[in-house]
């Protein structure tokens, strides 16, 4: 009787035991454990356009076939990553994935300030050094290390909904391609923008959508680049709390007055909650990344939205005499800190693989390339997007790594929700800021000031 | 004389410890030891730091803020869903069986929906301008708040939304507990004269007294464990108007990776939840006879 509970109670656990160990191969080749993202390989973005499509996973495992081809010495184990909190708990428990694909806004600079993700600068040959636009490859920078590969890059640009212009008959006060305008023609267009579409006596439709709800402040400190405001200066360090932030702060603070020409309530929304309002035609402009506009295709083929007219066009700038800066949003490939060179050796090769130009040709011919040898795209906004993209900068880059328990992101996610739902004044709330940046940030940093 | 024991009736609750062991007292011993120690994720070690973890949260403006609101979110919630679920119950307590049926199951089924599909419609819900709420309320004539962008109003809006979303339970075991007083002593109360006022002061409320002791205990438990809301619709925002207990251990141990802070935070969390539920049930458990 006890012998029929014991032993299948111990086979049990040994089952259990076996299925949660790693795995290990049976041939001499590294394994290299990738976490891929489902995306990776869509027909419409990665194919050959001429080509019947395959599946993305058909064809992430064909580029994985290549690899290995390519390299007899790697094993490549592919598995599909869900998001950010995965590889977050990944980090935490010791189990991270060998190479994954990463967005820089999803706190991956952390990870490396941790030491957490390897650096590629040993890896990073001339040429590709020449090819990739520095300022994608900044986004990947601390100190003098460079830890991603860079995959495609979003420049944050206007999304505006020309037909509307068109209705409201301002579409001439738009600016062409990548040509500047100032934030006096940009206030005139919202303010057209704004209006009671339905007779209701309030006002439906608005010339701008703010948000400040989840890692949306590179779009706050994009508005503030263009008024000359910086987070940091090589020079002085810390130089946020200086004229040019109060005077687009007061602009911000402006656009989102009650009764002004931005949708109530920033502080509540979300980037997608944005660009659901924007392609419902909701709101007639927001900043974003130039990829909204994919997303917009997908909700104008799916019926969820009715069709319209969009353009990019180039932040505002408080004055003409200061060409407009915009701020990449990069998706990159990550290697995490590995003890082995050899394991370490073949998990870039590995990254170095998939954003490398021969994986990426038709993905970059049609949108978004990291390198400056991919012709421009036929698509006017595409090609705006890109143009903006040559001329971004990353102005959310410390020159020097800060305290680990500072978060800097969320700090600025914190301040601009203070902006736009309190009416603390501008000068008080940049004070308190630089004290606490001052206290918390720079505990135990060396190096500063510079 | 000597008793014998039993080992038998110790084999079949064995598995059942052992579980338990495995899913709730090795957590709560490691807990207890992460809170005194200071922690690198990245490199796997961990040395006692004694109670450098608890002065340091002590020292943190961001823990009270977070302990005020979860108290006031508690303090909303729980008896929140108490009213609501037990003006309900006994609302429909006179109906027909089949009537209860009804709306046993139009008030459980919300809670079986995960609660960050509920807080993503909550969302839509709350939109200042094109949400369902904001919008009847401008039918109604009065202007609705920016409610997730209010600092004022983010964290009522959570407390709504837990209400009309945690009905289901509560309200199943107050009609059952209504249901199970015998008739007789509202005849009893009808001949002395009770009004329904009274009879529900005197009959129901104290007959149904061990189920509320219960529910107070369990909503106040879950109500300070709210995190999936939070993180969902506001993510402690705005300007920390909604930043809660869990929220804080959580962005401790996945944002800053320094579980033993997390730790010290939950221990915090653990004593004050026993304190409390043993001041509850001291102060509301006694023998209800009928």
């Amino acid at each position: 009787m006890k012998r029929q509970f014991v032993v299948p109670t111990l086979v049990g656990f040994c089952l259990v035991a076996i299925s949660c160990s790693r795995t290990t191969t049976d041939d001499s080749r590294t394994e290299i454990l990738f976490w891929s993202r489902p995306w990776w390989g869509d027909p419409p973005q990665y194919q050959d356009p001429s080509q019947p499509g395959i599946p993305a996973l058909e064809w992430q495992a064909q580029r994985i076939a290549e690899v290995e081809r390519a390299h007899p010495h790697i094993k490549v184990r592919r598995e599909i990553d869900p998001g950010a909190d995965k590889l977050r708990l990944a980090f935490a428990s010791h189990t991270a994935p060998d190479v994954f694909f990463v967005g820089v806004d999803n706190e991956v600079m952390r990870f490396a300030e941790m030491g957490f993700i390897e650096p590629i600068d040993s890896f990073l040959t001339d040429a590709d050094r020449a090819d990739i636009w520095p300022s994608t490859l900044d986004i990947g920078r601390l100190g003098i290390r460079h830890y991603l590969w860079p995959l495609y890059n979003h420049a944050l640009v206007i999304l505006i909904n020309e037909a509307l212009c068109e209705e409201r008959g301002v579409v001439g006060l738009l600016p062409k391609e990548d040509q500047d305008w100032d934030v006096a023609t940009f206030l005139k267009v919202a303010r057209a923008l704004t209006f009671d579409r339905d007779g209701d006596g309030r006002n439906d439709v608005y010339g701008v959508g703010l948000y400040a709800l989840g890692e949306a402040y590179p779009v706050q400190m994009t508005y503030l680049a263009n008024f000359g405001a910086r987070l940091f200066d090589e020079e002085r360090g810390f130089v946020f709390h200086s004229p040019q932030t109060a005077e687009g702060l007061r602009f911000l603070r402006q656009l989102s007055a009650p009764g002004s020409v931005a949708v109530p309530g920033a502080s509540g929304y979300r980037v997608m909650d944005m660009a659901d309002l924007f392609f419902a035609q909701r709101v007639g402009m927001m900043l974003g990344t130039a990829g909204l506009t994919e997303y917009g295709k997908t909700q104008f083929q799916t019926g969820r939205a009715k069709p319209f007219r969009c353009r990019l066009a180039p932040v505002p700038v408080a004055s003409l005499d200061r060409p407009s800066v915009s701020y990449l949003t990069v998706g990159a490939v990550a290697v995490s800190r590995q003890a082995d060179p050899a394991r370490c050796a073949a998990a870039m090769e590995l990254a170095r693989y998939l954003t490398s130009p021969e994986v990426n040709r038709w993905f970059w011919s049609k949108w978004a390339s990291p390198r400056r040898s991919t012709p421009l795209p036929a698509d006017p906004n595409l090609r705006t997007m890109m143009k903006l993209a040559a001329r971004s900068e990353n102005f959310l880059l410390p020159p020097v790594a800060l305290d680990p328990r500072y978060d800097l992101p969320r700090q600025l996610d914190l301040f601009f929700q203070r902006i736009f739902s309190s009416d603390v004044p501008i000068e008080t709330a940049l004070a308190e800021f630089e004290a606490k940046f001052r206290e918390r940030a720079l505990r135990g940093v060396e190096g500063w000031p510079l | 004389m000597k008793s014998r024991i039993d080992w038998t009736a110790y084999g079949f609750v064995a598995p059942a410890l052992l579980i338990l062991a495995l899913a709730h007292a090795y957590p709560i011993l490691k807990l207890c030891v992460l809170s005194v120690q200071e922690t690198d994720v990245l490199r796997g070690t961990a040395h006692w730091c004694g109670l450098a973890n608890f002065s340091g949260l002590l020292a943190d403006e961001h823990l009270w803020t977070s302990v005020r609101n979860t108290l006031v979110y508690s303090l909303g919630v729980v008896p929140g869903i108490l009213l609501v679920s037990l003006a309900l119950a006994f609302a429909c307590q006179p109906f027909a069986a089949r009537w209860q049926r009804f709306m046993r199951a139009a008030l459980y089924l919300p809670g079986v929906v995960s609660v960050v599909v509920t807080a993503m419609v909550w969302t839509r819900v709350y939109d200042p301008q094109f949400g369902l709420l904001n919008r009847t309320l401008a039918w109604l004539g009065v202007n609705g708040p920016t409610w997730l962008g209010d600092p004022r109003w983010a964290l009522s809006a959570i407390v709504i939304m837990s209400i009309f979303t945690a009905l289901g339970t509560p309200f199943i075991l107050f009609l059952t507990a209504i249901n199970g007083v015998p008739k007789e002593y509202y005849e009893a109360s009808e001949i002395d004269g009770a009004g329904p006022g009274r009879t529900f002061l005197a009959v129901t409320l104290p007959l149904i007294r061990p189920t509320l002791l219960y529910l107070l205990i369990i909503l106040t438990i879950g109500s300070f464990q709210v995190f999936s809301a939070v993180y969902v619709m506001t993510e402690g925002g705005p300007n920390y108007a909604t930043f809660t207990a869990v929220y804080m251990v959580y962005e401790e141990a996945f944002r800053y990776f320094d579980f033993g802070r997390a730790s010290a935070l939950s221990v915090i969390l653990m004593a004050a939840l026993a304190l409390l539920a043993l001041a509850q049930f001291r102060w509301l458990s006694s023998e209800v006879e009928y």
